[in-house]
Order: structure tokens, then sequence, then C-alpha cells
């Protein structure tokens, strides 16, 4: 019995089995004609430029508005139409695709760290930072917040308390978060930059994460997990996400520490595809127009900090300053802080292993 | 596509030459070279241009080995809840006659066709402290969301349809004349359920057992939404492959991958060996 059925099966099963195989072949063969031909030089006519931007979650709400301004008055100035493609997403992981062959005209990633990793993958010259207005590359900036529950009922007012055995913290992981490095360097700066050893960092660190029950991969799975999941007492945050969230109808308390780094996010032209694609004129007329006046003051609508003098004064009530601001570069900047901490076996590692051990 | 090169490149035992270079042959030999073969000696060759210390090191780091740990030991548990579940699941959709029957039926393929990254926002939200499931757990002090409870709930939910699968034909094709006979003859229920229906069952438990376990070990997608990904807890080898790529870390993702790809294949080769085993001695 057990044998015809067996018989049966198999005489039916390779018929079936061409049948689907030839399906699968005429469904790969469709797939494959309906994604875009990677002919990248279309629609960059004399009279319509296409520029792709790549960069990170949070920013899309101001670009949304910047792009319009930018196309205006490159079209009043060149009589050129510029159409922007425009790729949201992880820091992290849009550097990957960058490198892994996504053709960005620009970039404009959380830290340096993803665009030095670019600049390593020989995309992008270096020297990048000295091409913008101010030199240092830098076109926004925001710090470090602490988010608590409604009526903040544990009372966390500073970092310090992140540290208590009775808080439970969220932040996502270092190791595949760019932005959840700025919170692990904050709080190491914490200690080190107000006269503490690199000992006691390690000790405050190592308590400030042992208080951590979920360790997300990005800003965004972290961000859930506080509010969707409803997970922890306080989650670190960026200031331009909070004011984001809240201008979005989420009113979340929050505090800004008085010891703080400051948050620089990077932009670049990547050279390799601008010249492929025959669009460094265009794409470094849109990084040079990000530091208008016009440009900056729709960064700091949507939550980030304006690095104009001028606009840093218009909107001096809405970004208080920090007291003690200590910047990566006081770490030596992040071509030294990726290794020491976040490398494998590094720091952070042993940060974690002692934390497992306990 | 030729198939002539693959044929040569892979001698059968010439048993039947021309059986040997009939078109279903070389359309198998070709299409499984393609889709499954080639990526596997893509992962093995990446592995091999570590030099063996390196690559020791790469794969034996303390994090790594307690993913394995936990990413196998999960998966076990995962699968013997199945082995157990889905054997009655099945035994109930083919034995039992019910309202709504033929929609529990279609409900069981669920998981196949749900993007896992969905099933596993909902699992992490239904068994956290405040969802349906978890609401209830958690007076008795058992956490499940983001907890390494949470990545066995999602293993389980993955995997549900195998067992289920492969056991259902068998039973339907088993005739119920024979309980019926051995009843007659004085077993008692329990000796027939022992004795005369589970026996030609076994190859199809087992066989949907292994895939339910194999497929748990590579579950990627709900885990990593229902786990806290925390290392040494309960942060599973899939993760960290990803976490080590997303780090720029191809040497220590491959070393990994290799390691996972290497105990899956010898896990899955001997469950096949006992089969045979099993079919040539007690069958």
């Amino acid at each position: 019995m057990w044998q015809d059925i067996c018989n049966q099966w198999k005489r039916k099963s390779l018929k079936s089995f061409i049948s689907l195989f030839l399906v699968g072949i005429g469904l790969s063969g469709a797939i494959a004609a309906c994604s875009p031909s990677p002919d990248n030089t279309s629609g960059n006519t004399a009279q319509t430029k296409e520029l792709t931007l790549v960069s990170y979650a949070v920013t899309r709400a101001a670009y949304e508005n910047i792009i319009p301004l930018f196309a205006k008055e490159w079209q009043e100035k060149t009589g050129q139409t510029v159409r922007f493609d425009q790729s949201y997403g992880g820091s992290g992981s849009q550097t990957r695709a960058v490198i892994d062959g996504l053709d960005a005209d620009i970039v404009a990633l959380a830290l340096s760290a993803d665009t030095l990793q670019i600049q390593e993958a020989g995309l992008i010259q270096p020297g990048w930072e000295k091409k913008t207005p101010n030199g240092d590359g830098i076109v926004h900036r925001s710090v470090g917040v602490i988010v608590t529950r409604e009526g903040n009922p544990k009372n966390i007012k500073d970092w310090d308390d992140l540290a208590r055995d009775d808080v439970s913290v969220i932040t996502a992981n270092p190791k595949t978060s760019g932005g959840a490095r700025w919170n692990y360097m904050a709080l190491w700066g914490k200690v080190t930059k107000t006269g503490g050893t690199e000992a006691q960092a390690k000790d405050f660190v190592t308590k400030v994460y042992s208080n951590v029950p979920v360790l997300p991969r990005d800003a965004r799975e972290a961000t859930d997990a506080f509010f969707a999941q409803k997970q922890g007492d306080a989650l670190i945050n960026y200031e331009n996400e909070v004011i984001l969230a809240k201008q979005q109808g989420q009113n979340l308390p929050y505090v800004v520490p008085e010891i703080n780094i400051s948050i620089d996010n990077p932009i670049a032209v990547v050279d390799s595809y601008v010249d492929k694609r025959g669009n460094r004129e265009v794409a470094e007329a849109f990084v040079q127009f990000l530091f208008t006046p016009a440009a900056q003051r729709e960064f700091a609508k949507v939550g980030f900090r304006p690095v104009v003098p001028e606009i840093v004064a218009e909107f001096a009530d809405s970004y208080p300053k920090i007291s003690n601001l200590f910047t990566i570069d006081d770490f030596g900047g992040w071509n030294q802080v990726s290794p020491k901490f976040f490398a494998d076996g590094a720091i952070f590692d042993d940060i974690q292993a002692n934390i497992a051990r306990r | 596509m030729t198939v002539s090169k693959t044929q040569s490149t892979f001698p059968l035992a010439p048993q039947n030459l021309l059986k040997r270079l009939s078109l279903p042959w070389g359309v198998t030999i070709t299409y499984i070279s393609i889709v499954l073969l080639l990526p596997v000696a893509a992962l093995i060759l990446q592995a091999a241009t570590l030099s063996p210390i390196e690559f020791w090191r790469l794969a034996t780091a303390p994090v790594a080995l307690s993913t394995y740990n936990i990413t196998f030991v999960t998966a076990f548990f995962a699968a013997a809840i199945n082995c157990v579940a889905g054997t009655a699941t099945a035994w109930v959709l083919v034995r039992y006659d019910f309202p709504f029957k033929r929609v529990l039926d279609a409900v069981i393929d669920l998981p196949f066709a749900l993007p896992t990254a969905v099933a596993g926002i909902t699992l992490a939200t239904v068994y956290s402290e405040q969802g349906w499931i978890g609401s209830f757990l958690s007076p008795l002090g058992i956490r499940v969301s983001f907890t390494r409870l949470g990545v066995a709930v999602a293993m389980v939910f993955i995997s549900v349809p195998f067992v289920v699968r492969t056991v259902q034909p068998v039973l339907q094709e088993l005739d119920s004349t024979i309980e019926e006979a051995a009843w007659s003859l004085g077993a008692s229920r329990w000796q027939t359920f022992w004795l005369v229906v589970l026996p030609p069952l076994v190859p199809a438990i087992l066989t949907g057992t292994t895939q339910a376990f194999a497929r748990a070990v590579g579950e990627y997608g709900s885990v990593v939404l229902i786990a806290a990904n925390i290392p040494y807890q309960d942060l599973i080898a899939p993760i960290l492959v990803f976490q080590r790529l997303e780090q720029n870390d191809i040497a220590g993702a491959t070393a990994v991958g290799t390691v996972l790809l290497l105990i899956s294949l010898v896990l899955l080769l001997t469950v096949n060996i006992l089969q045979t085993w099993r079919q040539r001695y007690g069958g």
C-alpha cells in the first residue's frame, strides 16, 4: 500500500515539478523585466537633472520642504528642471547600500563614521568636509534626550538616573545602530568629561546597559519598543526625533541633560557617482543650498539644531543652550572611537559579556 | 542554459545511460545547481578564504557559541512541541468532522504565507505584558515577549504547518478498519494507537519534525522582533550573522553562517539515514 502511494506520487510529482519549474522560470523572467533598467543617464538631458539623495529616516520631513525650494532656485538660475529620487532608511543600512552600488549623488547620514566608510570604499574623495561652507561637513546637529513615561513616574532627570536599579532603559544596539553610538558616547562622556576615569565610565555604562531589557536593531525599532510594546521606563533618543513626534501630536515628557554630546550629522557628495552620472555641478549646488538660511530654517522647524549663526539666533528659544557640550572629536573622532568601542571584542562587547556574567 | 555541461560534472552510477541523459534529469540538476548548490558553494568558498585559525576564532567567539546553543536548543523544543501538537492536529483534521473544519485546515498554512516580520510584530504585541495573552501570563510571573520564551513562541509559530502537512496525507490513506480489527481482537485504545496507528506514521512525523526544526533554526524575521536580541540571553545565530553583516564584518558573518550550515547538514543527514535504516529494518 505504502509503495503504491509512493509510486503514484512520484509519477505525479515529476510532471508537476517540471511544470512548476517552468512557471518559476517564467516568473523570474517577469520579475527581471519589471526591475528598473540600469540606465543611469536616462532623464539627464540638458533640460532635466535627476539627483538621488540617500539619507536616514528622520530627515525626510525637512528634505520634502527643502527640495522644492532648491528646484525652484535652480530652475531660475539655469533653466534646468531637477528631479529628486529620495531614499530613507537606517543610516547603517543606507551606507551599506551605497557601498554595494546604490547610485547616490548625495549622502546625508546620521554620523560621519558612516560617511567615512563610503570614503574608505573609494566612492568619496577625502576632504569632503572642507567642501561645505562651514568647512566641517556638518549640515545640522542635535543632542541626546531622555524620554520618559507620562508624568515621569520614576522621576528621571539626568543620565545618572538611568543607572538606578529600579529604572529600565530602552536604547538600540550600538553595534548595529549608528544612532545608538551617539547615545553610548553621551553616557561615556557624562563620566569622562566631568573628571571621571575611563574605568568609572565603563562601570557607569555597564550599569545603564544592564538596565536594558531589549536591544533593538535601530532607533526606529527602539522607539517602537518603548511606545508600542510599552517596554522600559526611559528611552534614549535624539532631540530632533522628539520634537518631530511632538509636532505629529505625540506629546511626551522628556529631559535634555545639561552634560551632553553634540550629535553632528554630515553631508557629502559621492564623487564616483556624480562623475559617472554627470551630476557634479547640480549636486554640489544642492549641498551649498542646504547651508542657506532658507534651508537651515526648514531643518530647524522639524527639530534639527541649525549650523548657520543667523538661524541659530532665530531659533534660540526652541533649542536651549547646553552648558557642557562635548563633540565626538573630543574622543579623537569616529576613526578612533569605532575601533576602540564597537569593533569585535572591543569595550562594548566586553561590557555585554560582563553583564551576562552577573 | 546548457544542460550538457552540468551533466559531465555530476556523474551518476551508470546504471542506465538513457535515463541519465533524460530531460527531467537535466532540468532537475540544472535547477538544483542554480538554486541550491551554487549559493551553498559560494558560502563555503567565502569561508575558505579565511585562514583556519581566523575561522575558528570567529566561529567560536563566546557570543557565537552562546547563539548556537540558544538557536539549536530552542529550535529543538519548538520542533518537539510541533511534533506532538502537529500530529494531534492532523489526527483531528482527518478523523473528525466539525463546523469550519475547512477554515481551520486553511489556517494551518498561514505561517507559510504570512511575512515573518508581520508574524513577529503580531506575536510580540500579543505576548507583551499588555497583550491579549501576555496580560494573563504576567501575573504568573511569565514574560514571553523580549525573552527566550518569545523566541520559542516565534519558532513554534512559523513551523506549525510542517508536521501537520506531512502527517495528514498518510493518515488519510490509513484504513480505519485496521483499528477496528485491533479493537475487535481485544486491544485497548492505547495499544491500538501505539502498535497499529503510530508505526506507519513515524516516518512522516519524523520528516515533518525535521523540517520544522530546520526551519526554526534558520528563522530570522519573526524572532528579531519578539526577542530582546541581547547576547548570551536570547540572541540567535541568524541574527548574529545579520548584525555582523551590518557592521561590515563579512568574515565573521560567513564563519557563523558556515557553522550553522554544517550543523544543520549533519542533523538533516542523520535523520535521513535513520529514516532509511528504519524502513529497511523496522518498517
